[in-house]
């Protein structure tokens, strides 16, 4: 068995036992977290401990609560029902806020992308000052707290807002437009910030494509474009995987900018989650309501995935 | 696709840059332009100029508290993060069972679940544990909202590339422990620190959780900014958030110049290069 | 090198030990007691620390901890969460929250022998529920206008109608207590009660021609007073006035069919180790110096009779007998029981385009 000597292993006498220990501690870990059956599950066992010890079930009790039948004044179990959930998913006023709230991930993603992966390959293809420098532009947004974000939009968004003032007075239209209170007017919030949850992971990704690659490529004869369609931007996918689920289930939780930007009238699941809670009072319901985004959400993440996957091109044992 | 070297593609880029750049800086020149009203309300445009806010929030104990409070919790929560997304990211990278597109849609719960109900659940929990009020609990709550965009950051970066190279190595006779510190990780690198970015800042700004489980005598820096907006309305809000985009440009410069920014976001090329 | 590889590793695993044990333990408890109290931020908490705060630490040699929790739901939620083990002690809470936190037994009822100020509040300011914590400030929701934008001066909600102001009339969901007062107030004006709010339901849906704007949020609101997105709204008077104080061109009105009066009450919690403390606190509250003190610094009317303000405050807040013998005062239990079907309504009806 051969093992590479590590960089400034001893090989001094004294050290001898240490070496053996060390060597055999080697072994072990190399068994118990690489090779054995289990190290999947050693490596996922912390994040697995996480999302079930502090995450599931915690839920547990608010799903619990989802299943009891609300009374005003009082906060206690009941005998059990489904009566939240079918109030949810058999009303059209409900169910038409599920397709808003997935219309607003998916748009919200695809601006994102859209805009962000050119703004990765430049990013990936400069020096470091310039990289540096996207990298503050792009994570600039995120220093700044999310109310404090969301009312200079209003500013700049609203009738008497500085678009539609500088487009009024240049002449440009003589009707305020109305960007507030519109789905435009949340996703540019959002999209705003979630953008740089979209750059950082296609652009980590794309470190990973060795420039080696695309040079190869291009000595064989490819054009850029080809360069690009047939090598590079297969193997960033899983980077665009990244980004886009998290811009999509960041858009789908998000509260504020939906509910300050997009006005009272604009209803997704997070907005009517709220107002359980807060307004109502009616804490079963509105549990109700946070399970179902859990789970529509969950869903399209998991088709998302899917698709993802047949898209790339298949290496044999290491799709992603 | 080659840098071409041609002007128009420069003209091009820097014309987009600046698309970016206009985009996603707005709103804050007008967060900047209201911290330095004279008057105590946030007026834009703003009516009189004046340094007041800026001086009151940095004298005022209370917000330096507030602030102190939030850099530690965020600095242990992402830490915590970090550690469990990368293991769990190279777990899901590797393995191969059935169940494993919706384990990696699971790990984004997290996420996808609104801040009140996520908060709300952990406020019993921890309350019938009885760590309500714990700074304990508090990290607690935050790694579990951060530690999944470390997990699919990584998981994103871990390219088929990492196969390649980590089979290499170990045809040329490494074990996977070192095959792991050497390629893997470093092949990772900047997908573990992007992640751990967003950990920081999300735990940093994060409001819902933390106003559930924080402690009576703690008051971190996004509640206070609530708490201003709601019952006070001063330019003070704005001024705090202005300081914090002007110090991270200057600790971006001052990494540039002592540093060097490559050692954070790399070199240019990364692989055989 | 292996040694110090060891090395490298047991620190890192004892700092990480460290970190983690130091975030367990809270700070050491101080000799003098402590007594919890969950106010509101920014002027809130600045006036209550320069009226009640400071001359109680004095009096009674304990340290006040002011908790930020947001706003009386979230203070409600860590009631109900907590039980059996409450982290505060006295909670500043109101817009009916506090009925619902009553009944459900969050709150001890109160030996008033331990508030002798008590004697000498308004009826009004008196716990809905009987034995209960009373109001320490009187807030009202009136009609705002900006007096440049708005003339003549409104004397009337159906300024709300005038298609002269269309696209920048106000009117609060019922999400916010203001627009659940508006819904009583049109039943009633209508013909309804809160049982049948048919009534109030036709008339607002008839406001939507005007194109309003409906918020939630009373600092949005606020903001929409500075940028004149809005002109004509009703308002929580506390805020009114700081856009007076600011310099804003605005004024409030109690219209002709009436205005409303709000509360924050404080109650002690139940299993608090600190009532005593927390009665003296809510009797230092109601003095008439720290009431005098809390109106001038936050804007808010004084529940104390005895209080005297300058006129320019006079003005601003709910003050005197006859002030609020004019305002109506919202049965609460009563609305409560319908909460969620008026907001069910409201979004369906008046939102929903």
């Amino acid at each position: 068995m051969s093992n590479v000597i590590p960089r400034g292993w001893p090989t001094g006498r004294p050290d001898r036992l240490l070496r053996l220990a060390a060597r055999a501690l080697r072994r072990l870990a190399n068994a118990v977290l690489f090779r054995s059956r289990a190290s999947t599950l050693i490596q996922l066992s912390p994040g697995l401990l996480i999302l079930v010890a502090l995450f599931a079930l915690p839920l547990l009790f608010l799903a619990w609560v989802s299943l009891w039948r609300h009374s005003p004044n009082s906060f206690g179990p009941t005998p059990l029902t489904l009566e939240n959930y079918r109030r949810f998913l058999f009303d059209g006023f409900f169910l038409r806020s599920i397709l808003r709230t997935l219309q607003l991930g998916i748009v919200t993603t695809l601006v994102t992308l859209a805009l962000g992966y050119p703004l990765a390959l430049i990013m990936a293809r400069s020096t470091a000052r310039v990289r540096g420098f996207l990298l503050v532009l792009v994570l600039t947004p995120l220093m700044v707290s999310v109310v404090v974000r969301v009312f200079g939009w209003m500013v700049i968004l609203g009738d008497t807002g500085l678009i539609n003032k500088a487009l009024l007075a240049l002449g440009l239209i003589d009707q305020p437009l109305r960007i507030m209170n519109t789905m435009a007017a949340v996703v540019i919030g959002l999209a705003q910030v979630e953008f740089a949850f979209m750059v950082l992971p296609i652009f980590s990704a794309l470190l990973g494509v060795g420039r080696s690659l695309e040079e190869a490529a291009a000595t064989l004869g490819a054009s850029p474009w080809r360069v690009f369609r047939h090598v590079v931007l297969p193997l960033s996918l899983p980077g665009v995987a990244a980004g886009s689920a998290l811009v999509f289930s960041l858009s789908v939780s998000a509260f504020v900018q939906p509910q300050l930007l997009g006005g009272s009238s604009f209803f997704v699941m997070t907005t009517l989650m709220y107002q359980q809670i807060t307004a109502t009072l009616n804490w079963p319901f509105g549990a109700a309501i946070g399970f179902i985004i859990l789970g529509t959400a969950l869903l399209t993440l998991i088709l998302l995935g899917v698709a993802m996957r047949k898209i790339s091109p298949r290496r044999a044992g290491h799709a992603t | 696709m080659q840098l071409e070297a041609g002007r128009t593609a420069a003209v091009t880029r820097a014309f987009y840059i600046l698309l970016i750049a206009v985009f996603v800086l707005a709103p804050l020149f007008v967060v900047v332009a209201v911290s330095l009203n004279r008057v105590a309300f946030t007026a834009f445009p703003p009516r009189g100029l004046s340094l007041r806010w800026y001086q009151a929030v940095l004298t005022d104990p209370q917000w330096r508290a507030s602030l102190t409070v939030s850099l530690w919790i965020a600095a242990v929560a992402s830490l915590l993060a970090a550690c469990a997304g990368t293991l769990g990211a190279i777990g899901l990278h590797r393995g191969r069972f059935p169940g494993r597109d919706a384990l990696v849609a699971g790990f984004l719960s997290p996420i996808v679940l609104p801040g009140l109900i996520t908060g709300l659940a952990l406020l019993f929990f921890f309350a019938r544990l009885r760590w309500t009020g714990t700074n304990f609990a508090l990290v607690l709550g935050h790694v579990v909202i951060t530690f999944p965009y470390v997990l699919r950051v990584v998981l994103g970066s871990l390219v088929r590339e990492t196969a390649t190279l980590e089979e290499a190595a170990m045809t040329l006779g490494a074990d996977e422990l070192t095959t792991f510190r050497r390629i893997t990780l470093p092949l990772a690198r900047p997908g573990i620190l992007a992640g751990t970015i967003f950990a920081f800042i999300i735990s940093f700004d994060n409001i819902t959780i933390s106003l559930f489980l924080t402690a009576p005598r703690t008051v971190t820096l996004p509640i206070r900014i609530l708490e201003h907006v709601q019952w006070a309305g001063t330019p003070a809000v704005a001024a705090i958030s202005s300081l914090f985009v002007f110090l991270t440009v200057a600790l971006a410069l001052v990494v540039e110049r002592t540093v060097g920014l490559h050692r954070v976001v790399g070199e240019e090329t990364v692989g055989f290069g | 090198m292996v040694r110090r590889r060891l090395q490298a590793v047991s620190v890192l695993l004892v700092t990480i030990g460290l970190v983690v044990l130091s975030t367990w333990h809270p700070a050491a408890s101080a000799p003098r007691r402590t007594l919890v109290v969950a106010a509101f931020g920014g002027t809130w908490e600045e006036a209550m620390n320069r009226a009640v705060v400071k001359s109680f630490q004095r009096k009674h040699n304990a340290d006040v901890v002011v908790t930020l929790p947001g706003n009386s739901a979230t203070i409600l939620a860590k009631l109900r969460a907590e039980r059996n083990n409450p982290t505060m002690d006295l909670a500043l809470i109101g817009g009916g929250l506090e009925t619902v936190a009553a009944r459900e037994g969050l709150f001890q009822k109160l030996n008033f022998n331990n508030i002798p100020n008590i004697k000498n509040i308004y009826d009004a300011a008196k716990s809905p529920v009987a034995g209960y914590g009373p109001s320490v400030a009187f807030s009202g929701v009136k009609l705002a206008y900006n007096t440049r934008r708005v003339s003549p001066a409104p004397t009337s909600w159906e300024v709300l109608w005038d298609p002269k102001y269309k696209g920048k009339v106000g009117f609060p969901n019922p999400d916010n207590n203001g627009g659940l007062m508006l819904i009583f107030l049109f039943a009633k004006l209508n013909g309804g009660s809160v049982e049948n709010a048919d009534p109030a339901f036709r008339k607002i849906a008839t406001l939507k021609v005007n194109n309003p704007i409906f918020w939630t949020s009373s600092p949005a609101a606020q903001d929409m007073f500075v940028q004149e997105a809005l002109w004509v709204s009703a308002m929580f008077d506390g805020r009114v006035a700081a856009l007076i104080q600011d310099g804003s061109p605005v004024a409030m009105v109690c219209p002709t069919e009436g205005c409303f009066v709000t509360h924050t009450y404080a109650n002690v919690v139940t299993g608090s180790k600190n009532k005593d403390l927390a009665e003296a606190f809510i009797n230092e509250y109601l003095s008439v110096e720290a009431q005098a003190i809390f109106a001038q610094a936050a804007g808010y009317g004084p529940v104390n009779k005895l209080t005297r303000l300058p006129r320019k405050i006079a003005e601003l807040v709910i003050y005197g007998e006859d002030d609020i013998k004019k305002l109506i005062s919202l049965p609460w239990d009563q609305i409560n029981q319908f909460r969620d079907a008026w907001v069910d309504r409201w979004n369906r009806e008046i939102l929903s385009r």
